[in-house]
């Protein structure tokens, strides 16, 4: 039963993690191809959520047959070596966590840069269409050349 | 040891720049941030000239941020190659704030972030040349990143300048964020994300051994760590490089560059073509030649008969030939000045990266020291020439109002001074023999045909004389063409920009001397030789490590 259980968990490990490259390809074809900057920001937010998505997957422990299914939470105010060895034993790696929160941070501040350029796009080219601001783009460049 | 030196070059601009859009609720006066900016890059300078002072007698400086033992707190490391960068970028910083006095007068407002972003740069900037680690290499790029999107969208009444933005920051959020990806698979396969740590696993060598880092992080047993290290860090290392190059703009990824220098204010456009993209090429030197070197087994399992990591310096070798042909080709026909000097400032990123051919693992010491120290060489001659040029004749577009070059005609009459320094810039990228931009090229010349790479080394010859034509023209239309109509325009000193441009060329010509002397390539060489040996990397390895036994409590 409980090998079972482990097979059931690799199979999802594996599902998350294909899944996430789907994601990552998806949202990838989304900043590249797709020529409205709004649809262009949607992919790119996915892509960032993606990446912490795969980071926090990063600082996974397999579940093992055996172990305590306990929050990871040190409730011992005076830690023996004991107890904080068998914490270990059952907590995730922290570090991809705070990875995780610093690219947060820096993301909010990256889309919300992004927004505002956009609204500013619009304001003045009327469209957020690149295809249409690259045409209008060409005639300037070949204007300022003869 | 921990010196206070290293840690506060990016710390002091930041807290500046965070004071300084609360002085924006009191004061008004251009002065005033012109002179906060001047006294803060100046301060920064002086902190880098002290790290440069210790890193040439040989030490290797480190920093590490809330006393924690370094792989698991940040650490700053400099040794002769950031440290050399670092100066340079803090004195273009210096320089560019002492134009905001003269360049104030000429905006109508926006002083305040305009000092603002370019404090915000100068901390990303040097955070990224001077950090240890991979994961704080991330977030200052992504400091430098937002700075420059801001920056190029300053005007944001002209609608050409926030296209131009956003031209730059989608793919740059994008290669940023592919940045911190590889890192992520960095650290799931090595444990760690510090760098001198990573100089331990990757090589597996003898002498790159530290008790005091593995306590830390484990120690990878035989050829594996975490999982299968080869596959992993040959991913981490094509998305790394990917942003690096980006940010260097290297062939597929300069398309946002012309845009970008020309519609960004004179500061900052002088700014990204000194040391911007200079960051970017300090990034993949740092990742080939401190962490996945000739001498590591991890990226050197065979791809068509070429070892990856050869592969890899093959293909950049041969994207910046073909970025320096582009270059050089595209700036002749250009009209406006601005995208002019951008075309030739990706020209000569195309030179340095050509030079990478002479990094692979086959070819002898004394060759690819030769090649590095030429890059090394030519990064600055070519920051101080080109950071010269766009602040001069960003000066004469404003003065004339208009980027257009023939607008410019016969201006090298009414500022003779200034147009002699812009000139003699012109020279020194040129490649004119007193000058150091000759010597630069030189070196690498010489490095790639010890190499056995024949056709680069021309290749560097012909780009050269390909962009000569558009140097020309630009110097023909300020010194001997005459305007046709001599109308009367109110006179402009230009005393602060013309200072500025005088104290760099003659930086440049006592440098050129000063290698006719043989003093500076000797020191360049012996440098290059002792980055990219064995004994190099060990000296990196243990003061890092030393850090962590003081600091870990033995």
């Amino acid at each position: 039963m409980r090998n079972v259980d482990i097979e059931l968990i690799k199979f999802m490990f594996m599902l998350t993690v294909i899944s996430l490259y789907f994601n990552i390809a998806i949202s990838l074809y989304g900043v590249v191809a797709k020529a409205n900057l709004v649809k262009k920001l949607i992919a790119l937010t996915i892509f960032q959520d993606t990446v912490n998505m795969f980071t926090i997957l990063v600082g996974y422990k397999l579940w093992r047959p055996g172990l305590l299914l306990q929050p990871p939470v040190l409730t011992d105010l005076s830690p023996t070596s004991e107890t904080l060895r068998e914490f270990v034993e059952r907590s995730v790696d922290p570090l991809p966590q705070a990875f995780v929160l610093t690219a947060i941070v820096i993301g909010l501040a990256v889309t919300l840069f992004l927004t505002t350029i956009v609204l500013h796009v619009s304001y003045h080219f009327k469209t957020v269409n690149v295809d249409e601001i690259g045409r209008s783009k060409r005639v300037y460049i070949h204007e300022e050349a003869v | 040891m921990n010196e206070p030196s290293v840690g506060l070059v990016t710390v002091v601009p930041v807290l500046v720049a965070f004071i300084m859009p609360i002085l924006t609720l009191k004061f008004r006066s251009r002065f005033l941030y012109a002179t906060i900016t001047t006294v803060t890059t100046f301060s920064v300078a002086v902190l880098t000239l002290i790290n440069l002072v210790e890193v040439v007698k040989g030490n290797v400086l480190t920093y590490s941020f809330g006393g924690w033992p370094p792989p698991l707190g940040i650490v700053y490391v400099v040794d002769f190659l950031n440290g050399v960068l670092g100066f340079l970028a803090a004195t273009l910083f210096f320089f560019s704030s002492l134009y905001m006095y003269w360049y104030f007068g000429k905006i109508e407002s926006g002083y305040e972030w305009l000092s603002t972003l370019t404090l915000i740069l100068l901390a990303g900037v040097l955070g990224c040349l001077y950090t240890g680690d991979l994961f704080n290499f991330f977030v200052m790029l992504e400091v430098l990143s937002i700075s420059s999107y801001a920056l190029v969208a300053f005007f944001r009444r002209r609608k050409w300048a926030v296209e131009a933005s956003v031209a730059y920051s989608f793919i740059g959020a994008l290669a940023t964020m592919l940045f911190f990806f590889g890192v992520i698979f960095i650290y799931a396969s090595f444990g760690t994300v510090n760098i001198a740590d990573l100089v331990v696993k990757t090589h597996q060598d003898p002498q790159l051994i530290s008790k005091y880092l593995e306590s830390w992080s484990g120690r990878c047993v035989g050829e594996w760590c975490y999982g299968n290290v080869f596959i992993s860090s040959a991913l981490a290392v094509a998305l790394m490089l990917w942003a690096l190059n980006f940010e260097a703009g290297l062939f597929p990824n300069n398309y946002w560059m012309p845009s970008a220098y020309t519609e960004s204010p004179t500061p900052a456009s002088a700014l990204f073509a000194g040391i911007v993209d200079k960051v970017g090429t300090y990034g993949v030197i740092r990742l080939f030649v401190t962490l996945f070197t000739a001498y590591g087994a991890v990226l050197a399992f065979p791809l068509w008969g070429i070892a990856f990591r050869d592969l890899i310096l093959m293909i950049l070798s041969f994207l910046g030939l073909v970025t320096g042909y582009l270059g050089a080709l595209l700036m002749f026909p250009q009209k406006n000045v601005k995208r002019l000097l951008t075309y030739s400032t990706i020209s000569h990123i195309g030179i340095i990266f050509t030079s990478f051919g002479a990094l692979v693992s086959k070819i002898p010491l004394s060759a690819s020291a030769e090649a590095l120290s030429g890059i090394l060489l030519h990064m600055i001659t070519h920051a101080i020439g080109e950071f010269a040029l766009f602040i001069g004749l960003g000066t004469l577009s404003v003065v004339v109002g208009s980027t257009n070059l023939t607008k410019m005609q016969g201006l090298g009459s009414r500022y003779p001074l200034l147009t002699a320094s812009i000139v003699l810039s012109f020279l020194s990228l040129l490649g004119l023999m007193p000058l150091a931009g000759f010597f630069s090229k030189f070196i690498m010349f010489t490095a790639l045909m010890n190499a056995g790479l024949p056709i680069h080394a021309i290749s560097v010859i012909l780009i050269s004389g390909i962009s000569a034509l558009g140097y020309f023209k630009v110097i023909y239309t300020l010194v001997v063409s005459r305007s046709s109509k001599e109308e009367e325009v109110k006179q402009d000193r230009l005393l602060i920009p013309t200072l500025i441009l005088l104290v760099l060329t003659a930086s440049l010509v006592v440098l050129g001397i000063m290698i006719i002397q043989g003093a500076v390539i000797n020191v360049f060489m012996s440098y290059a030789e002792n980055l990219l040996s064995i004994e190099g990397l060990s000296k990196y390895v243990n003061s890092v490590s030393e850090l962590s036994k003081v600091l870990g409590g033995g």
